[in-house]
């Protein structure tokens, strides 16, 4: 339906109508199905008039704060804060579904705004929280790059874009409505999450691995075909994890635009701030080991402070640590410390299977469907 | 040039025709799977008064 | 533009026929999705806990027998004490007016509110008995009917009547929100419960109008064509039926009251040995051995039961229904601050003298009053008081000359 307002619009109106137009869609999904889209509304203004504050009239050197305030009301969530005054949960007032992917393209902006960087206008800003395909969960786009389609988004509705947008749609309708709810209905739920035997327990980790990827690529696939066929390009957000050889390459496959995201605006600032520790310099391993646990230390605490979440992130913190310096060794001695010089088809099968098995542990304990 | 597309299009069919029977399959209103589960807590048991 | 034709909006239209034709095959679906005929049921019945695993009986619903009326006894846990006392027992034994009773624990108001709206066109004159538990308007029983129990009693079908019927519109937005209240705790709800949610979210203004009636439009269509493969299957078609109503026959036939409840009074009592509160040893043992309890009273304002009994009554009048209420007692020695339910309990009173409606009203507040040997229980009517039921049914129904 969306698209079709859009091609009509398109034949009717200038390209630079097409921001107010999308302003209207989004708004209007807003309002009709979103629960709560004053939460939004308001969630937009608060963040806009902060950047604002933040970025150009207080001009803070060190971004930490306003980062802290753009986040505290994701923070607040997350932390599950109760204020004794009121009875009920905090949670119940700002929680609403969309905060997190929300608060990334929040904080996004706020790095990448330069500090003489003239301040978004407020409906590209809007559109570019609120552009429906990724509102709920993402992928996490940058502003620079949804500006850009945006002010080509008349131009972007061509038959081209469509075919490709279409392609996307049908790939991620097959993988969410009909791969993920097969295995969902056929293989997961065949066994108990609360049976502590092999069997069942080997079942949910392995069904479960396999549900979350073609669950969560499929809505990924759909959000880019429609955005695609609404003239906006939304980043690829999977490619066939299940080949990954490492868990750099991993988070190069699946969800990559978080990975990308962690990798640029924590990994590096918080690598960087490592680097510039006197301490700490003679030992780049150590600086690089750490920033890497930390990285995933914080994925982990933002899906919620739950053991199994930052645990699944603490893993994942390892993984990394351990292939990091795994490849430091193999750099420093000029061959592979590990697999000598077997055949480099056989190391990539090797390594692929236990990518596999060591994410699916790692996303088994972060399903909360085992028991710790 | 015509029978790729031709090709193309049998293709296209073959998967459209699969995605859409699997889709009716699953969410069917005819199918009974899962439906109405309750997660209420409220039992009635005649010895509870 | 020829080419996306070709090659993608044509396939998509081919896939979208043979869904069409798909959804109209009964014998396809039958084989996808095992559609089976029910077991064959009795034709007829005195008494069933709920429809689950009964659906042929949805139709018998309000309907007079072949050969005399029938009066239906709607209630909830008290009607599964199958004795000799209970009307659809002793009335049907009796008398060539049939009793049946339908309701098990929990089938309150907005249930059965629910049950007579998806047949409203089946009320005109139809001789009900609600019997009314206070059971209901305390506790979380005031809430209103649970979710999970209305679903035993509202089947799609029921509700696709609510959603086809022409009723008026307070009846059918009383509906509409509360089973939309009921969405939260459904995990998978059926199509009749998602377009009661749809049609809920649709009233809230032009917006959700315009982009929600489509959906329901085509939800309703979907719903239809699966009740009618289900019906097919199940040789469960609706039947016409011309008139539902059968004048109702007075026999002459001597009924000694007092006596039947003297003699069933004394042998309440007769089992009543271990306590003094008058009920059954076994329950007593098992379940009281003299701890008592209170009843946790809500404001009428706040009492969702209360706000469903007056929907009720509102529906039973409109439609001309021959109604009639029968509030039972509690059990006195078990309750100890039973006054506090007498406000909520005059309040429904009222209610039915409003509507102009019969009612025995059982409930005593009073130690002075309460009468051993009415209940088995803490709760549930003896044949003793039962008969007193029969009686009061027999009068109002002008059963016997």
């Amino acid at each position: 339906m969306y698209v079709a307002v859009l091609v009509v619009c398109k034949s009717i109106l200038q390209e630079s109508f097409y921001k107010y137009i999308l302003a209207l869609l989004n708004g209007l999904f807003l309002i009709v199905i979103y629960p709560n889209p004053i939460h939004f509304f308001l969630l937009v203004l608060y963040s806009y008039l902060l950047t604002f504050l933040c970025a150009d009239v207080f001009k803070f050197k060190k971004k930490i704060w306003g980062i802290l305030f753009l986040l505290l009301p994701m923070l607040l969530v997350k932390f599950d804060i109760r204020i004794h005054s009121y009875t009920g949960k905090l949670n119940d007032l700002i929680s609403f579904a969309g905060l997190s992917y929300a608060s990334f393209r929040i904080m996004g902006y706020y790095m990448d705004k330069a500090p003489k960087e003239k301040m978004a206008d407020i409906t590209s800003y809007f559109n570019f929280l609120s552009f429906t395909p990724t509102l709920l969960i993402g992928p996490i786009d940058k502003y620079s790059r949804f500006k850009i389609s945006q002010d080509n988004g008349f131009t972007n509705i061509n038959p081209e874009n469509f075919i490709i947008g279409w392609n996307n749609l049908v790939k991620g309708i097959a993988f969410k409505y009909i791969l993920a709810e097969a295995v969902d209905r056929y293989w997961l739920s065949k066994y108990d999450t609360q049976s502590k035997e092999f069997l069942p327990m080997v079942n949910n980790m392995y069904g479960y691995f396999v549900y979350l990827f073609f669950d969560f690529a499929g809505y990924s696939f759909m959000a880019l075909g429609i955005g695609k066929m609404m003239g906006i390009h939304v980043p690829v957000n999977f490619t066939n994890p299940f080949l990954a050889v490492n868990p750099s390459d991993f988070w190069r496959r699946f969800h990559i635009s978080l990975g990308d995201w962690l990798k640029e605006y924590f990994f590096t600032p918080l690598y960087l701030f490592f680097t510039r520790m006197k301490g700490l310099k003679p030992y780049p391993l150590l600086r690089q080991n750490a920033s890497l646990f930390l990285t995933f230390l914080l994925m982990g605490c933002w899906n919620g402070f739950r053991f199994n979440y930052i645990l699944s992130g603490s893993l994942f913190g390892l993984y990394s640590m351990i292939h990091n310096t795994y490849t430091v060794q193999c750099k420093k001695k000029g061959k592979d410390v590990f697999f000598g010089n077997m055949n480099p088809i056989a190391v990539r099968c090797i390594s692929i299977f236990i990518m596999i098995n060591l994410s699916a542990l790692a996303v088994y304990i972060f399903s909360g469907r085992c028991h710790l | 040039m015509k029978t790729v597309y031709i090709k193309r299009f049998l293709m296209n069919v073959i998967v459209y025709l699969t995605i859409a029977m699997s889709l009716y399959y699953l969410y069917s209103p005819m199918s009974n799977y899962g439906g109405n589960k309750t997660s209420s807590t409220v039992k009635f048991v005649y010895q509870q008064f | 533009m020829r080419k996306l034709f070709f090659l993608y909006f044509l396939p998509l239209a081919l896939s979208l026929c043979s869904i069409y034709l798909l959804a109209h095959n009964v014998k396809m679906n039958t084989f996808l999705f095992g559609v089976k005929q029910e077991e064959a049921l009795a034709d007829y019945f005195r008494y069933i806990p709920n429809y689950s695993h009964r659906i042929a009986y949805e139709n018998q619903f309000l309907r007079s027998n072949d050969s005399s009326e029938t009066i239906y006894l709607l209630g909830s846990s008290e009607l599964t004490n199958n004795t000799d006392g209970i009307p659809y027992n002793f009335i049907t034994t009796h008398f060539r007016t049939k009793v049946k009773g339908l309701g098990h624990a929990g089938n309150q108001c907005f249930s059965i509110y629910s049950q007579l709206l998806a047949n409203e066109e089946r009320l005109k004159d139809a001789p009900i008995v609600i019997i009314l538990s206070p059971g209901w308007f305390h506790a979380d029983a005031a809430n209103g009917t649970s979710s999970e129990v209305f679903l035993e009693y509202n089947s799609e079908r029921f509700m696709n009547n609510i959603i086809r019927n022409d009723s008026s519109k307070a009846f059918t937005d009383y509906e509409i929100k509360s089973i939309s209240g009921f969405n939260k705790s459904y995990s998978n709800p059926n199509l009749a419960l998602k377009i009661f949610k749809f049609k809920h979210l649709s009233s809230k203004d032009i917006l959700h109008t315009i982009f929600y009636e489509p959906i329901i439009a085509f939800d309703k269509y979907l719903l239809q064509i699966k009740l009618d493969i289900s019906n097919k299957v199940e040789n469960n078609e609706p039947k016409k039926v011309n008139g539902f109503r059968k004048m109702i026959v007075q026999d002459s036939i001597k009924i000694n009251w007092d006596s039947l409840e003297v003699i069933s009074k004394e042998a309440t009592l007769a089992n009543a040995t271990n306590n003094d509160w008058g009920i059954k040893d076994s329950y007593y043992s098992q379940y009281v051995n003299g701890v008592t309890r209170k009843v946790i009273f809500y404001d009428t304002s706040r009492n969702q039961e209360f706000k469903d009994l007056k929907m009720l009554l509102n529906l039973l009048k409109t439609n001309h229904a021959n109604a009639s209420f029968i509030i039972m007692p509690l059990n006195i020695y078990c309750y100890t601050n039973l006054k506090e339910l007498t406000p909520t309990i005059n309040s429904m009173q009222n209610e039915l003298n409003t509507y102009g409606y019969k009612c025995l009203n059982l409930w005593v507040d009073d130690p002075a009053k309460y009468e051993k040997g009415m209940l088995v229980d803490v709760m549930h009517l003896s044949d003793y008081a039962w008969y007193k039921v029969d009686k009061f049914i027999v009068d109002t129904y002008h059963l016997n000359q």
